[in-house]
């Protein structure tokens, strides 16, 4: 059952109250009593998920809350759990009320909202929609702070006034699956193109000519949508797998780090993490110039696209890093463990904000 | 203890407002209002348009709390909004209403003076919010439904007290709603059921389901269309037969001309047909062909006519149909296309699908050369094994229209102290990366936008990051653009993805600065890049200090760009030269 359809039945049979639902909720805001911020992430977002857990000791999982009820019981429950800080990662449905609530019974507790998005993706209403909850909720001083994932985010709110912080993403230990299908093609260009789809901002299609312009390429792409399997097959690009769906993490990490090159050069990005993920696994990526990573390094000679929709800027980025593959990652290993210095100072910033 | 005095209101509304905890309900009775009206009848007349507005005021002055004039439901607690001393709210986008009034004392200054604004009025053509503006010095109509909070008053957006879509613009019902207000007017189907799935499952819930249904309709109406356009359902036949037929007297022209070739676009794709315009002579508009017996006749006439080549700028449904008779009576009649799309846009279904035809055709052997206005793309086609070619677009105006928009200019000069930055084709297409520029400019001390067309979420987002924009709701021709254009200090286009736009020239060729995105071929390797060229398109303040760089160098990029002009001109005259050789 589509997970809209048992939303959708959840709303008319129960009018948005899932009893099972909200006792798993409540048992989790018990388990972090006391903590000093208590994460609250929406499981239906994986990347923010994931990035949430890495950041944040005390987290629990709260999808969209559709009923009045349950978001006054989750609200008593995290005020008799004692905590100090509730951090929203990113807002969904009845997250604005949900802090209301918060504040309302305990003015003490800090509430502050963190945001994933881009001023790009404000094209989708619904990324507005939500973005000005959050202004509105600092507006009237019921969240006290906001961090934006995105450097030049931060920057703007904090010039027109708002307690606005920098949250850069980072990673802790991956988990790659084990006895994974050996996706390597012997004597090709293996190259990764992941949460590619037809989606505007993830560009999969000027990175799908780049690779068409590589001698001997295969691709291992991720979603393979009818257009990309019309458009692969109109510029003779070698797909790996056709009938690839959906993977868990784990098994994505594995195909990912057999590749020779991973792609992720989209058009607007915060702080992604696959680019990120590759690296850590040892394979290079090239990426768009929308992050704030290895700014003004060598590092960012190698992997960053200037112009994302220059197929041949992206080609001559993949043949470079295919070159100079070993140096890419040792000079990234070095840039993560200041990286990592530098994501602490922003995180405390934030917390102690 | 809150004062609540209700006026027409029936005893549903009184139960109602009986659920506010801790208050005391004064329901104003016929006698009672007539008091109230005897007390003000010397300040304004009974025909006055605003004699409702004054009385709710004036009851509100004399007494303090809450008045509420009509039938209202109450759905959430209301002590939040009882801490301002002063509210109204918005019941549209850019209009207020004074059914619900709250002020926390009696004689408050502000309505005093809205009163006194009233009572001087001797405008007709002023509305309730032009008088609370008026009053308090402010733009309620620019704030558009952004909650006002300042000069001693609140102005609630319209979601808290007037969320019933009565106007059938949009309205939603949201978490903030504390009233329903019910006007007299019938309700609609959809307004009822917003109004219905609120009062339900409350307000998460009934955006939630109302999300999932306008995503569900919007997929069937793309669907609908997309066949539509395809398959040329519901197209008008006349229409085109018409515009074929204009063809047809346009090629006796060209016959008489002893033209050696032609090139077809579409008349209503504006960019396309300016980009044309500048480049070739010899153009055809024509539209859409659905019509064997009109494609027979076009090829024909190009036949008779002598024509040697044949070029399609862009790509239109049918023009393949039309591609393959040409080749069938002729072959030696060379057909070309002229593509000014990139791969960034796959992923719109019309482009995709005329970008196969086109390239199919090249593989059949109809089309001879397949061109790109996009420098990058053209290793990618000889890469596909494509015969390419790559055209540089230009803008030269003819010297009469240039004149005239120089000293509009001149005269027009900018003489208020905000500097005006224009931002034109800017919408809701992620292309044209919107609120990333409007944000850049709302960095600009003391700047103001002006946009045509005027984008209704853009005056939104600038009301939220308090950044004054205007300009023209709709386009408007060509020549005046370069006007508007020619007005600015300086012009963004800072987009995602181009291929040769013609805007930044056309703005530099009126004299305005334009900051571009990294997206196209002009400037490169020069060092008007590093002026006008922004590499991180997604970066606000990339953006904004590119704006600041170029108004500090304004002088200097001129000189720059006029002799980079003079050159690139030469390479553009060169590259439509080897094309049409080809």
């Amino acid at each position: 059952m589509s997970r809209h359809f048992k939303k959708i039945k959840n709303i008319i049979l129960h009018k948005g109250y899932d009893k099972k639902e909200i006792k798993r909720i409540k048992e989790d805001i018990e388990k972090n009593k006391k903590a000093n911020v208590l994460a609250i992430y929406n499981p239906e977002c994986i990347g923010i998920m994931n990035s949430t857990k890495d950041l944040f000791e005390h987290n629990v999982a709260i999808g969209e809350i559709f009923s009045k009820r349950a978001i006054t019981e989750i609200a008593e429950c995290i005020v008799k759990s004692n905590v100090s800080q509730v951090m929203f990662a990113s807002i969904a449905l009845g997250w604005k009320e949900l802090a209301e609530e918060i504040k309302l019974r305990n003015k003490d507790i800090k509430i502050k909202f963190s945001w994933h998005g881009s001023h790009a993706m404000l094209v989708q209403r619904n990324e507005t929609y939500f973005l000005y909850n959050i202004l509105e909720l600092l507006d009237r001083k019921i969240a006290d702070s906001v961090a934006f994932v995105k450097e030049s985010m931060a920057e703007f709110y904090k010039q027109k006034g708002y307690n606005s912080y920098f949250l850069p993403n980072t990673l802790k230990d991956l988990k790659v699956a084990e006895n994974t299908v050996n996706i390597k093609e012997k004597g090709k260009i293996n190259i990764g193109l992941y949460s590619a789809g037809n989606r505007w901002e993830k560009n999969t299609f000027n990175q799908l000519s780049a690779i068409s312009m590589i001698e001997n390429a295969v691709v291992d792409i991720l979603p393979v949508t009818d257009l990309v399997k019309e458009f692969a097959n109109m510029m003779n690009i070698n797909i790996k797998d056709e009938s690839l769906g959906y993977l868990k993490r784990e098994e994505l990490l594995a195909r990912m780090k057999q590749n020779d090159v991973n792609l992720y050069v989209t058009f607007t990005e915060c702080s992604p993490v696959t680019p990120l993920e590759s690296l850590e696994l040892g394979v290079p990526c090239i990426t768009g110039n929308n992050h704030h990573y290895f700014r003004d390094s060598k590092l960012e000679e190698y992997l960053v696209v200037q112009a994302e929709d220059d197929i041949n800027e992206i080609n001559q980025k993949i043949k470079i890093a295919l070159e100079n593959k070993e140096e890419i990652i040792k000079l990234y290993k070095s840039w993560k463990k200041d990286y990592d210095k530098y994501v602490s100072t922003c995180l405390k910033d934030f917390i102690e904000s | 203890m809150i004062n609540i005095y209700i006026l027409n209101s029936n005893q549903k509304t009184i139960k109602e407002v009986s659920k506010i905890g801790n208050i005391n309900v004064n329901k104003i009775n016929i006698d009672e209002c007539a008091k109230y009206e005897e007390n003000i009848k010397k300040d304004i007349s009974k025909d006055n348009k605003f004699y409702y507005d004054y009385l709710r005021l004036y009851i509100a002055y004399k007494n303090g709390g809450l008045v509420i004039d009509g039938n209202v439901e109450i759905v959430s607690s209301l002590d939040s909004l009882f801490e301002d001393t002063l509210f109204l709210g918005y019941n549209n986008t850019n209009t207020i209403l004074t059914n619900i009034i709250y002020s926390k004392n009696k004689a408050n200054m502000n309505i005093a003076k809205i009163l006194e604004t009233i009572r001087n009025n001797k405008k007709d053509d002023i509305d309730i919010t032009d008088i609370v503006s008026l009053s308090l010095n402010i733009n309620l109509k620019k704030t558009i439904n952004t909650t006002f909070r300042g000069n001693g008053i609140t102005i609630y957006s319209y979601d808290y007290f007037y969320p019933i879509d009565y106007e059938k613009n949009g309205k939603q019902f949201s978490e903030n709603t504390k009233i329903i207000y019910y006007a007299n007017d019938k309700l609609g189907y959809r307004q009822k059921t917003k109004l219905n799935l609120f009062k339900k499952y409350g307000a998460p819930a009934a955006k939630y389901l109302s999300t999932m249904f306008d995503v569900a309709r919007f997929n069937l109406a793309r669907k609908k269309y997309n066949k539509q356009l395809k398959h040329g359902i519901g197209i008008d036949d006349k229409k085109l037969s018409k515009r074929v037929d204009e063809a047809l007297i346009k090629l006796d022209e060209y016959k008489s001309k002893k033209a050696e070739y032609v090139i077809i676009h579409n008349p209503y794709w504006l960019g396309v047909t300016s980009a044309t315009k500048e480049l070739f002579t010899n153009l055809l508009p024509l539209e859409e062909l659905y019509s064997a017996n009109d494609i027979d006749r076009l090829a024909k006439k190009m036949l008779e006519c002598n024509i040697k080549q044949v070029i399609f700028s862009a790509f239109n449904n049918g023009w393949d149909m039309l591609a393959r008779k040409i080749k069938e009576y002729d072959k030696n009649i060379k057909v070309k296309v002229f593509w000014h799309g990139s791969n960034s846009q796959v992923i719109e279904f019309q482009n995709w699908n005329t970008n196969v035809m086109a390239l199919n055709l090249q593989k059949e052997g109809i089309v001879d050369v397949f061109a790109t206005c996009k420098e990058s793309m053209l290793n990618f086609y000889t890469y596909q094994g494509y015969n390419t070619a790559f055209i540089k677009n230009t803008v030269n105006l003819e010297q009469e229209l240039l004149n005239k928009i120089l000293a509009e200019k001149e005269s027009n000069k900018n003489t208020s102290e905000k500097l005006k930055i224009g931002m034109y084709s800017a919408n809701m297409d992620w292309r044209k990366n919107m609120f990333n520029q409007l944000t850049a400019a709302s960095l600009i001390e003391n700047s103001e936008i002006c946009s045509i067309p005027l984008n209704f979420d853009a005056e939104v987002f600038c009301s939220k990051v308090s950044q004054p924009i205007d300009g023209i709701r709709k386009g408007v021709p060509r020549e005046e653009l370069l006007m508007q254009m020619a007005k600015n200090d300086i012009n963004l286009y800072v987009t995602f993805s181009e291929c040769a736009p013609m805007l930044p020239i056309e703005s530099m060729e009126v004299g305005t600065l334009c900051i571009t995105g990294d997206n196209h071929h002009y400037f490169k390797d020069t060092p008007l890049e590093e002026y006008l060229v922004v590499k991180r398109e997604d970066d606000v303040i990339a953006i904004s200090d590119k704006v600041k760089y170029a108004l500090e160098n304004k002088d200097k990029i001129f000189e720059l760009y006029n002799a980079w002009k003079k050159e690139y001109d030469i390479t553009s005259k060169k590259s439509v030269e080897e094309f049409l050789e080809m």
